[in-house]
């Protein structure tokens, strides 16, 4: 009898050690098998306020997908290097995708073409010239530069003199920008001045440059050509107390409150929410769309002080509660 | 039987435990951080000092990411002169679940929302170069502020005027009325050190035994091109009866000069400025300004960066890092004049 029971209590204890270990062994196992893939957002620009709208678009998909976003600046604006040193950091550190806004398109086309990457990779909002490897997701940049001068020609003085702000035109976003504008405004093009930095400003930011342009030449017109252009002349413009229109290309929440307090006249404003979005099921393989396919899905709409508020606008202005 | 059962709840206990810390030391190790998320909120991008700061900040960034194999990513927002405009982005850093702030603030009297919330989500604050006041400090232990004193700042304004005024009294007195006539141009409106410097600048001058009369004073918000706006209308007012230029900073400084340039003023009056900023250094080194005060940037960017990653990683403070009640860095301020201008050009570049 002792030793029935003896055998029973060792067969017990061993049953009971078994289950302890089997259970750890199943938390470990089940640890181990969900793998989460990880993109990496890699954006132009120090500062992740004005991707707010595509990082949120890029975070919304990542969780559909269940995948993991890790976002990245730059400490500068435009390091063509330093850019290029956090792709390879990133891909180094196990991303399983990139998404990447490219601070030059000149310098890293030839980086980009030519990277042999075992990761997807998809560029957003500007991209690297014609013939790239790799898919750009972003609205049409020509079509938002043309806009913009129809409806100068549309809404203004034929005699105005407008500005152009060039700068950051180591974008193609820019540059396309730059052409839409240029040839839709091409009858009226002897009233247009290019405002440029120089050689000494290369390294200031923009609100100083342009505040030195309007106090060296009077006109009645600015145009922007992207977010830090936009932000730029509007700082300039308030702290010089000049009266200028701004027409301007930009997504940022300053550029929507400036338009909301008139100082800005027209802000051509494109759905980044979608870019993100877009851009992080493209990468991950959810879709697999044509760049003009993916382009026509890019909305973006010329929106002013009068209808900033109407229910379509309000739903690309503020696309969530903060 | 019964001494059977507890032995085997024991060893049941003892099995379970040690498989929790296992697996507990196997979580640890998943979770060990290899990249920290640092927010930094400056109160206004065009204020070229700190400017400078977020630069040093940055390059703190990269060193420490080459020695550690930590990826740190810092993000620079500008709160544009807006605290409600910093108050969301403190915020947005929060729920976003940003290891630790670094907060340059646009109203020192208004951290409330911002420590309540860092406070909320358990994520430390690092004041820098806007002192917030001490209640505000002492609300919670990790909250932090590195800067300077600014009494000092404004008394070395005094004394480099006062050591012009010592070496040749009457080419500065141009008026020749035993008077030294001058005009300030001050930070912001109610602003601690803004007036502090306009104060103790002066009080120097006077406490050193040399009479002052103030022509005027105005404010510039340490903006070069409101500077600049302001000179233009004192410069018609008075015109050659300004004998010194006292400005709470380099920036008003500078536009002070461009309005002398801009009337092509034969005869300046002495400038001085604080910061110490390149291009106030080589205005120091043409004799357009007779001094600057040196503000460390780069010994107060390295306080920052210590403690912020100190507070993300989890991990002490530097052991040569001596905080004065727990919470404060104070970096000292030097004098700059003509003859330490090179040495100082040569500091900031390295």
């Amino acid at each position: 009898m002792k030793t029935v029971r003896s055998l029973l209590f060792v067969s017990l204890l061993l049953v009971v050690i078994l289950g302890v270990f089997w259970v750890y062994y199943s938390m470990m196992t089940e640890q181990e098998n969900k793998e989460i893939r990880k993109v990496s957002v890699i954006l132009y620009g120090n500062s992740s306020e004005q991707w707010e709208n595509l990082s949120q678009g890029a975070e919304r998909a990542a969780k559909d997908l269940g995948a993991e976003v890790s976002l990245v600046t730059m400490s500068g604006d435009n390091d063509t290097s330093e850019q290029i040193g956090l792709i390879n950091r990133e891909i180094n550190n196990g991303a399983n995708a990139i998404l990447i806004a490219v601070c030059n398109s000149k310098e890293l086309r030839p980086y980009l073409n030519n990277l042999e990457s075992k990761i997807p990779i998809v560029m957003l909002e500007t991209g690297i010239m014609e013939n790239a490897k790799y898919k750009c997701i972003s609205s049409d940049n020509f079509e938002m530069g043309s806009l913009l001068a129809r409806h100068i020609i549309e809404n203004e003085d034929p005699k105005v003199k407008v500005a152009i702000i060039y700068d950051n035109e180591q974008r193609d976003s820019v540059v396309k920008r730059y052409e839409g504008f240029c040839e839709t405004f091409a009858d009226y093009e002897d009233r247009i001045v290019l405002w440029k930095r120089n050689e000494n400003e290369k390294s200031n930011k923009s609100m100083l440059y342009l505040q030195r342009e309007l106090t060296e030449e009077a006109v009645d017109i600015v145009v922007a050509l992207d977010n830090t252009a936009t932000e730029g002349i509007v700082d300039a413009v308030l702290n010089l107390n000049k009266s200028v229109k701004i027409y301007g290309i930009g997504n940022t929440d300053k550029a929507v409150s400036n338009l909301d307090d008139n100082t800005i006249t027209e802000l051509i404003y494109q759905n980044e929410f979608s870019i993100g979005y877009l851009g992080m099921q493209e990468v991950l393989g959810a879709v697999d769309m044509s760049e003009e396919e993916l382009q026509s899905l890019i909305e973006f709409r010329a929106v002013t002080k009068e209808d900033m508020y109407t229910a379509e606008n309000q739903k690309m202005l503020f696309p969530f509660v903060k | 039987m019964k001494k059977r059962i507890i032995v085997l709840a024991m060893i049941v206990i003892v099995l379970f435990s040690g498989c929790e810390n296992g697996f507990g030391i196997v979580k640890q190790k998943e979770e060990e951080k290899n990249s920290i998320k640092i927010g930094v909120s400056i109160y206004d991008e065009y204020d070229t000092f700190i400017s400078d700061m977020v630069s040093e900040l940055k390059e703190w960034s990269k060193k420490k990411e080459k020695e550690t194999g930590i990826t740190i990513m810092i993000d620079v927002v500008s709160a544009g002169q807006s605290q409600l405009t910093q108050n969301d982005q403190i915020a947005r850093f929060a729920d976003q679940g940003y290891d630790v702030v670094c907060v340059n603030l646009v109203d020192r009297t208004d951290a409330t929302v911002i420590i309540d919330k860092a406070k909320s989500v358990d994520m430390p604050v690092v004041f820098f170069n806007r002192e917030l006041v001490e209640v505000d400090l002492e609300r919670w232990d990790k909250l932090y502020y590195v800067g300077a004193i600014a009494q000092q700042s404004g008394e070395m304004q005094g004394k480099i005027v006062v050591d012009e005024l010592k070496k040749d009294f009457g080419a500065i007195d141009r008026s020749g009325d035993g008077e030294i006539q001058y005009v300030m141009l001050e930070g912001e409106a109610g602003h601690q050190d803004a007036l502090v410097r306009t104060q103790s600048s002066i009080g120097y001058v006077v406490e050193e035994g040399y009479k002052v009369k103030k022509l005027g004073d105005e404010i510039a918000n340490w903006n070069r091109a409101q500077a600049m706006t302001k000179m233009n209308a004192l410069l018609k007012k008075y015109s050659n009866q300004i004998e010194v230029i006292f400005a709470n900073d380099d920036d008003m400084a500078l536009g002070a000069i461009d309005a002398l340039e801009y009337y092509k003023f034969k005869k300046w009056p002495l400038i001085v400025g604080v910061n110490g900023t390149k291009e106030a250094l080589e205005m120091v080194k043409t004799k357009k300004m007779a001094g600057t005060v040196y503000n460390d940037f780069k010994g107060q960017a390295d306080a920052i960066m210590k403690i912020a990653y100190a507070c993300a990683m989890e991990e002490a403070f530097p052991e040569d890092m001596k905080l004065a009640n727990g919470k404060y860095i104070y970096l000292p301020y030097k004098i700059i004049t003509y003859d330490n201008a090179q040495q100082y050009i040569v500091i900031r570049e390295d």
